[in-house]
């Protein structure tokens, strides 16, 4: 009984750390601890993988309809999925990108089940130097794979990695570009860069264009899921590779599913373009698909290392294991073993939640907007962000720090909203994985730090 | 018979309520960072019902610096020897791990003395660790990583100290193979620890003082308290009682693989062994 009120409580914590920019899985551990210190090791790991999994499908529902990302491995969904909103394709772009995430869902789980016994060989694979290459290897794909000119990416892209060396480096002991001002040695947050320099400009392109009504005969029923998974057949090549992709990357050191959602989303970019098939600003479907199922698939993947090795690949999955560990328990070694199969089983019925509860969240949001002249919820969208942006950081104690942030970039974004300010922001979160990664690879062979 | 038991009564509750009073009138906050569960959460539990308030642990250092030079509440600080430090106390450009004038030094409460540790029947033993060229995983962070860099180099010039975020990622490394050693001051149950800095040893671990004659060579992950709108010498006194008096503490540090050796020195004591440890790290 204490299992399925814990099994309960993961799906109410996972819809909302979906909807919810800034709050992300760590956040809702964090306000949870008091409670989560009193469950048994099992229930702690089970709350986790199952917030974390219905995340997924609600962060990418509040993408599609309201250009919200509810953490970054959702922009592509933003890009793509509001684009289809906005041409009056919204039901079908959420249903093909929960149905994809729920058969990505499946097929992680059939994968370790079949790859179960050499399943060390995924998480042994990441030692830095294949983590330098995979790094590399996505910038490259997102200033090739970006719409705007070649050199535009690479200073956008630039422009991400300089905000984000913005502050106090904790390996040299040095600043950089902090003018001795306090808040500045903390570095420049992710809410604020997202807000301004992905969401505004976002609104602002869509801002002038006609919302069209739902024109699609994609209702969200139950009816049209089973519609959904007989025509995602033509998408077959997208949902393999991606799901490939996803469940892989899934295995990389503090990076998995946000490196796996941003090279699916890239290749498929990339293979679209070639088949002509791409159109700036229009929404893809198989590129939602792709970023979708890599997510997914990715989400339960990064657990293995933990669950089979008691290795914490994550800021989350450490913060779990401390949590277990506080207790006195040892949760390496075969700790998490005797788990995996009911873990398994409680990631299915998540999942099964995340297909079908977001599509009725979805109907209830279509049902409400229908009435609304979409500018005013444009509107919304900009205060909603602010307010967040004030509580996240009210979160810090650094309320205004994050607002004045805020405010000085949205200028830049205002200036750049034309341009596709993905490899910006990517480079802002790839910055760190891909210099510490170098750092360990130039300490192994030429031993200077 | 009576009066003097009356008059025992009598001064037993007025002792008691003297006790609670004070108890309950020092309503002292504790600030840490790192996330719940962790070791500042830990010692915070463990000081809360000795100094009253609340326990604020946030999840990054800066958040807890900043919420430090916010406050206008009595609060004790928790702090490690690392670079949060001087962020925190705003000492960018030199090691001195407290000020006197900004958060004041109150007391140590706990030190870690570190370890090599590597997996179980690797044939990593110590012998390889003198004499090849070998990978070392460390904490990337600026003190430590010098620290054990200028240590290992010491006993074998070959070593190569390999910075990581955490101890997660260290695991992870040492479990791909990428490198042979982790070097921490508390390792896991599954691994095997083939060197220590502490000088009373560990197991059947090598001794690091046997090794070589740095002034690291006995070097501990030290962390301590510093001081918002309290009187440090107070503070001290109060955590010192703790120090020596709860078990509960003893046990927690012992049971992770730590020590406890500070209870009984004086503040000026502490301040120079922050001192001179704060020289061997730079200096060397």
């Amino acid at each position: 009984m204490d299992t399925i009120l814990v099994f309960i409580a993961a799906l109410v914590a996972g819809t909302i750390t979906g909807l919810v920019p800034g709050l992300g899985i760590f956040g809702a551990l964090v306000i949870a601890y008091a409670w989560l210190m009193t469950l048994d090791p099992f229930q702690v790991v089970m709350f986790y993988l199952v917030a974390m999994s219905v995340s997924q499908y609600f962060g990418s529902v509040a993408s599609t309809v309201f250009a919200i990302p509810g953490e970054v491995s959702s922009i592509p969904a933003l890009k793509e999925g509001h684009a289809l909103f906005k041409r009056g394709l919204g039901n079908k772009a959420i249903m093909y990108a929960a149905t994809g995430s729920f058969i990505a869902s499946i097929c992680a789980v059939l994968i370790s089940l079949i790859a179960f016994s050499n399943i060390d060989f995924f998480y042994k694979l990441f030692d830095s130097h294949v983590q330098a290459v995979i790094l590399v290897g996505t910038s490259t794909l997102i200033i090739l794979g970006s719409r705007n000119k070649l050199y535009m990416n690479l200073l956008l892209f630039g422009l991400g990695f300089f905000l984000s060396y913005i502050g106090y480096h904790t390996h040299s002991g040095e600043t950089f570009a902090t003018f001795g001002i306090l808040p500045l040695y903390g570095g420049i947050p992710l809410i604020p860069v997202v807000i301004a320099l992905i969401v505004v400009p976002e609104i602002l392109s869509s801002y002038r264009q006609a919302i069209e009504k739902n024109k699609t005969d994609v209702i969200l029923s139950f009816d049209s899921y089973k519609r959904t998974f007989w025509d995602l057949r033509n998408y077959k090549g997208t949902l393999t590779r991606s799901t490939i992709i996803g469940y892989i990357a899934g295995f990389i050191p503090g990076m998995t599913f946000v490196a796996g959602t941003s090279i699916a989303y890239y290749v498929e970019k990339i293979i679209q373009r070639r088949k002509k098939q791409y159109i700036d600003n229009h929404g893809n479907i198989p590129c939602l698909i792709a970023a979708e199922t890599a997510n997914n698939a990715g989400v339960y993947s990064q657990m293995l290392p933990l669950l089979l090795a008691g290795i914490p690949i994550t800021a989350s999955e450490a913060l779990v294991y401390e949590m277990i560990e506080s207790r006195g328990i040892d949760p390496s070694n075969n700790f998490f073993a005797p788990m995996i199969g009911l873990l398994t089983v409680a990631f299915v019925l998540s999942s099964v939640w995340g297909l079908f509860a977001a599509g009725k969240y979805a109907n209830v949001i279509n049902s409400i907007i229908a009435k609304i002249d979409f500018k005013y919820i444009y509107f919304g969208v900009v205060g909603i962000m602010f307010i967040v942006n004030y509580i996240t950081g009210l979160g810090m104690y650094a309320e205004w720090y994050y607002m004045l942030v805020l405010l000085c970039l949205l200028p830049i974004g205002f200036i750049l909203r034309k341009c596709d300010m993905m490899p910006c922001l990517f480079a802002f979160v790839l910055s760190y994985p891909i210099e510490s990664s170098f750092r360990r690879i130039i300490a192994i062979h030429f031993g200077i730090v | 018979m009576i009066k003097f038991l009356s008059a025992l009564l009598i001064s037993f509750g007025l002792l008691t309520s003297i006790t609670t009073a004070g108890e309950t009138e020092r309503n002292w906050d504790i600030i840490g960072y790192g996330g719940p569960g962790g070791l500042f959460d830990t010692t915070a539990r463990i000081l809360q019902p000795h100094v009253g308030g609340e326990i604020k642990i946030f999840k990054t250092c800066v958040e807890a610096a900043n919420y430090a030079r916010k406050t206008d509440r009595p609060s004790l600080i928790l702090m490690d020897l690392d670079e949060h430090t001087r962020f925190l106390l705003k000492e960018d450009g030199q090691c001195s791990f407290f000020k006197e004038g900004d958060l004041p030094f109150v007391n140590i409460v706990g030190e870690g003395f570190l370890n090599i540790y590597t997996t179980k029947d690797s044939g990593n033993d110590m012998e390889r660790f003198v004499n090849d060229s070998v990978l070392v995983g460390v904490y990337e962070g600026f003190i430590m990583f010098q620290g054990a860099k200028t240590l290992f180099e010491s006993i074998n010039p070959n070593i190569k100290a390999v910075p990581y975020r955490n101890g997660g990622a260290i695991i992870a490394a040492l479990e791909a193979g990428e490198i042979q050693y982790g070097w921490t001051s508390r390792p896991k149950a599954n691994y095997e620890v083939i060197m220590t800095t502490n000088p009373e040893g560990r197991g059947d671990a090598a001794i690091a003082k046997d090794y070589t004659d740095s002034g690291l060579n006995q070097s501990a992950y030290i962390f301590y308290t510093a001081a918002a709108n309290i009187d440090p010498a107070e503070a001290s006194k109060i955590i010192q009682q703790v120090l020596e008096s709860d078990e509960a503490y003893a046990k927690m540090f012992r049971s992770a693989g730590y020590s406890i050796t500070n209870g009984l020195k004086t503040r000026l004591e502490q301040r120079e062994v922050l001192e001179e440890l704060s020289k061997a790290y730079l200096v060397e």
